[in-house]
């Protein structure tokens, strides 16, 4: 017996010594040949036009380049293309009737990551598979705004007419392309398989990476791609791994395991100062994104529907506080309107409600309410002033919020009562529906090219006779406003485009249809050794928008 | 016992017939669906895309018709589509449950092989220093709730001590062969510890009382009165009565721990079962959802039956008419 015990002991040492002697070699695998990014989705699939996950987005970023893209700046600069048309130019020509024409010229040095020529027909046959209806795409919003997409003369594939039947003010953000020689094979038996292809799962791209490996639910695995024109990746592998729990995903962000996070759900500022303190080698990327932080207000509500009481809520909560708790130092700043302050359409001139609990409780007794026996408000029938904020479930900080929100409002006698809701179940019905009495807390994520006209025209108010289109969740319905927002959709002249949507924005602060929070930081980390990272902060442009940039340094 | 066994088989079909149009419904009636996820996401969908994105996917047919279109596909091999990974289900399943039983494989035969060899012990060091410190870890063990033992295991082995990875099943680019081999290894042993952890101590009390109760029967004395060596009591006598009931619920384990894999492979990246569902569950991807919430009832059906059989197999007074 006694003999067996020391045999399996004997065995249990070789193999401990083995694995010890093993793990070094596994990690010494990472070298600076590589760079690991961690974020917490697993993208569902890498055709865009059929999926709507930040994830895919995320990659794509690194495996195929848009005609034009957004950079750090939030200016658009050509990747595939000659340059961005303009009015200037004349290669973005009005045309009467409301009609447009855009004028592109590809680059002649692009190839498909399989070697073959990445050109304009690949554009103009994508537009028309997107636009079957058949095909599943995800939303033809602007793709109904074509009338065509030509190569006017098939001795130049390299040029690119979009006839638009109607003014858009973003004609110049360039189109989706995917391989032609890939797709249209499978394409021509069913549009409806194309999910199925496998350009979703292991695509040929354009950009400075291409796919290598994809373990699902693991990572994956991007190689540079040696023919990328505007400059050979400096890394030669990206790997994404995919860990959904964000406080894991911390976790290794600290231990070393990832160098970059993307899409980490990290939204408190404390949670990356504490990965920056704990690994010296991170650094953490504090960027001023579009993403607004608010609570909409639903104005069908009978004491909502009440200017005095939005306006009121707004005087009775500090906001400045509010924007504190993830980030503190002033570095989120407060939201006066929905649009941020490096958005074009920034008006600095709004109304602003500051803190000032004698004003809310003034403009309370205006609207009819008088102070019940328990510290808390009646209106003209005695029913007693109690609301409903809901937010997303197991967002700590959003539910922070809601408590200083619930403190802060009993201070003016409205009770608050938290009921609050799995995302997924927020975002499916509780918004899109408007199934919400009086409060919700969420945020929205905007790029340079939002206008607002989804989210604040009275027609886009969601309701079960236009089949729930829109995201106007509070009910906004204001003439002046409608007015300017259907005008903004259609200007092309920038000049008069953001004067429009000033006025806009001091309509929106006066009547208040929301309770403007914060603009929330972009939160992401890198290698403090690896340099040319840059975040922009906008939705669909990542971390890795110049991943072909980067370099470890020595 | 054959007649038994086809009643079982017979039972097990049934349950899992009821089980599917249960869990068909709790899956449907869930609040939100694909589209609608996929619309709070597209701030400028159209409702005439939002129509053809629910025709694409199915989502126009009333319930039932989906869930027989449903059972017809399954009946007929074919487990469907996956909306979110764009694969065959079956394919899908496949990858994964190679990886949840590695997993599943390991732990169990860790807890079951230390929980017992310490049980026993404890039972025969009744009320000794040692056996209340095994009561006190293993109660410990079984009140830890597994993703909350996860991360911390994660913070200690992997971010304070760095002696192991923080999550994921290998380290990309790892040379294939023995490197690979010992790669998964090493990614291996937190998510093995931490759903050993409960089964461990489970398996401790569980031999602990079973031992206890074995060594205080008659025969056991009467084998000592014989004057037979101590070892011999024990191993002979006692041990092998002591194991019949810890045999049968070994089966009776197995969908426990398949539900401490789907948090275990949360929280450690672990591309198994559990973390499949998880991803199905929240994409509202009901293909996957079902067949894996499925395969852990069959699984749970076929555990039931084993532990049946191997009572009657172990214990000879059993008998099954």
């Amino acid at each position: 017996m006694k003999m067996r015990v020391r045999s399996l002991l004997a065995v249990a040492l070789v193999v401990a010594v083995v694995v010890g002697f093993q793990i070094p070699a596994a990690l010494a695998q990472r070298n600076r040949d590589i760079v690991v990014v961690g974020m917490a989705q697993e993208p569902d699939g890498l055709m865009m036009a059929f999926h709507s996950m930040a994830a895919g987005a995320a990659v794509n970023n690194s495996l195929l380049k848009g005609m034009v893209e957004y950079n750090d700046k939030w200016q658009l600069y050509p990747i595939t293309v000659e340059k961005v048309p303009t009015l200037k130019d004349g290669d973005w020509e009005l045309l009467p009737g409301g009609k447009m024409k855009v004028t592109w010229k590809f680059r002649k040095n692009f190839t498909w990551h399989d070697g073959k020529q990445y050109t304009a027909l690949d554009a103009s046959w994508t537009n028309l598979m997107l636009r079957n209806p058949r095909s599943p795409t995800v939303s033809r919003t602007v793709i109904r705004k074509i009338d065509n997409m030509l190569v006017p003369n098939s001795n130049d594939p390299f040029t690119l007419v979009v006839q638009w039947n109607e003014r858009y003010p973003f004609a110049n953000i360039g189109h989706t392309v995917y391989p032609r020689h890939v797709l249209e094979k499978d394409y021509l038996r069913d549009p409806g398989q194309l999910k199925a292809n496998k350009q979703n799962r292991f695509p040929i791209g354009n950009g400075p990476y291409k796919m290598a490996e994809w373990v699902a639910g693991s990572h994956m695995t991007l190689e540079a791609y040696d023919k990328y024109p505007l400059g050979v990746a400096k890394i030669k592998r990206q790997t994404w791994r995919f860990i959904l729990d964000s406080t894991v995903l911390q976790a290794n962000a600290i231990a070393g395991q990832v160098d970059v996070t993307e899409i980490n759900n990290i939204t408190d500022c404390g949670a990356l100062e504490q990965i920056e303190r704990r690994n010296s080698n991170v650094q953490g990327h504090y960027t001023p994104a579009l993403i607004w932080e608010h609570v909409d207000l639903n104005l069908d509500n009978e004491w909502l529907r009440d200017k005095r009481v939005r306006q009121a809520i707004a005087h009775a909560l500090d906001r400045a506080a509010i924007a504190e708790i993830a980030c503190s130092g002033g570095r989120q700043p407060v939201a006066h309107a929905w649009l941020p302050e490096r958005h074009e359409g920034y008006n600095k001139d709004v109304k602003k409600y500051t803190f000032d609990l004698a004003r809310a409780r003034a403009l309370l007794a205006e609207a009819g309410f008088t102070m019940g026996p328990d510290g808390f408000l009646r209106d003209r029938a005695g029913k007693r002033f109690e609301m409903t904020i809901m937010t997303t479930a197991g967002n700590a900080l959003r539910e922070q919020v809601q408590q200083i929100m619930k403190d802060q409002l009993k201070a003016v006698g409205l009770d608050l009562r938290i009921d609050n809701r799995p995302a997924g179940v927020l975002f499916g019905q509780t918004t899109a529906r408007r199934q919400f009495p009086h409060m919700v807390m969420y945020a929205w994520l905007m790029t340079p090219a939002s206008l607002g006209n989804t989210l604040w025209k009275s027609d886009q108010i969601p309701t079960a006779a236009n089949n729930w289109e829109g995201q106007n969740y509070p009910g906004f319905r204001h003439e002046e406003n409608d007015r300017l927002l259907t005008q903004i959709e259609t200007e092309i002249d920038t000049a008069k485009r953001v004067a429009m949507l000033k006025r806009q924005q001091e309509i929106w602060a006066e009547e208040l249809p929301s309770i403007p929070l914060y603009f929330r930081l972009h939160l992401t980390t890198s290698p403090k050794a690896v340099r040319g990272v840059s975040p922009a902060g906008l939705a669909g442009t990542y971390i890795n928008w110049n991943s072909s940039e980067w370099v470890w340094s020595q | 016992m054959q007649r038994f066994l086809v009643r079982r088989a017979m039972h097990g079909a049934i349950i899992l017939v009821g089980l599917s149009i249960l869990l068909f419904s709790l899956l449907v009636f869930t609040p939100g669906d694909p589209v609608e996820l996929i619309a709070a996401s597209t701030p400028d969908i159209k409702p005439e895309d939002v129509a053809a994105l629910r025709a694409y996917y199915g989502l126009d047919d009333p319930v039932f018709i989906r869930y027989f279109k449903w059972a017809r596909s399954v009946l007929s091999g074919d487990l469907g589509f996956s909306r979110t990974y764009g694969t065959p289900v079956t394919k899908l399943m496949g990858e994964r449950l190679r990886n949840t039983l590695t997993l599943l494989a390991t732990s169990v035969a860790l807890a079951f092989a230390v929980g017992v060899s310490v049980g026993i012990y404890s039972a025969l060091h009744q009320y000794s220093a040692t056996d209340y410190t095994v009561t006190v870890l293993a109660f410990a063990g079984l009140a830890m709730p597994v993703f909350w033992q996860g991360i911390v295991f994660i913070l200690l082995f992997a971010v304070w001590l760095p002696w192991f990875p923080a999550g994921g099943m290998m380290t990309p680019g790892v040379a294939p062969g023995w490197p690979a081999f010992v790669d998964r290894v090493w990614h291996l042993v937190l998510p093995v510890a931490v759903l050993a952890t409960s089964g461990m101590a489970g398996w401790t009390r569980y031999s602990r009382s079973s031992m206890l109760e074995v060594i205080r029967q008659d025969y056991v004395r009467t084998a000592r009165a014989k004057g037979n060596p101590e070892n011999v009591v024990i191993n002979k006598h006692a041990l092998r009565n002591a194991l019949i009931p810890i045999i049968t619920l070994v089966a009776l384990t197995i969908p426990g721990v398949l539900n401490g894999a789907v948090l275990t492979e949360t929280v450690f990246s672990w591309p198994g079962m559990g973390l499949l569902l998880f991803q199905a569950v929240l994409g509202h991807d009901y293909n996957v959802a079902m067949a894996v919430l499925l395969f852990v009832a069959l699984m749970t059906v076929a555990a039931n039956l084993l532990a049946d059989i191997a009572y009657a197999m172990v214990d000879p007074r059993i008998r099954y008419d």
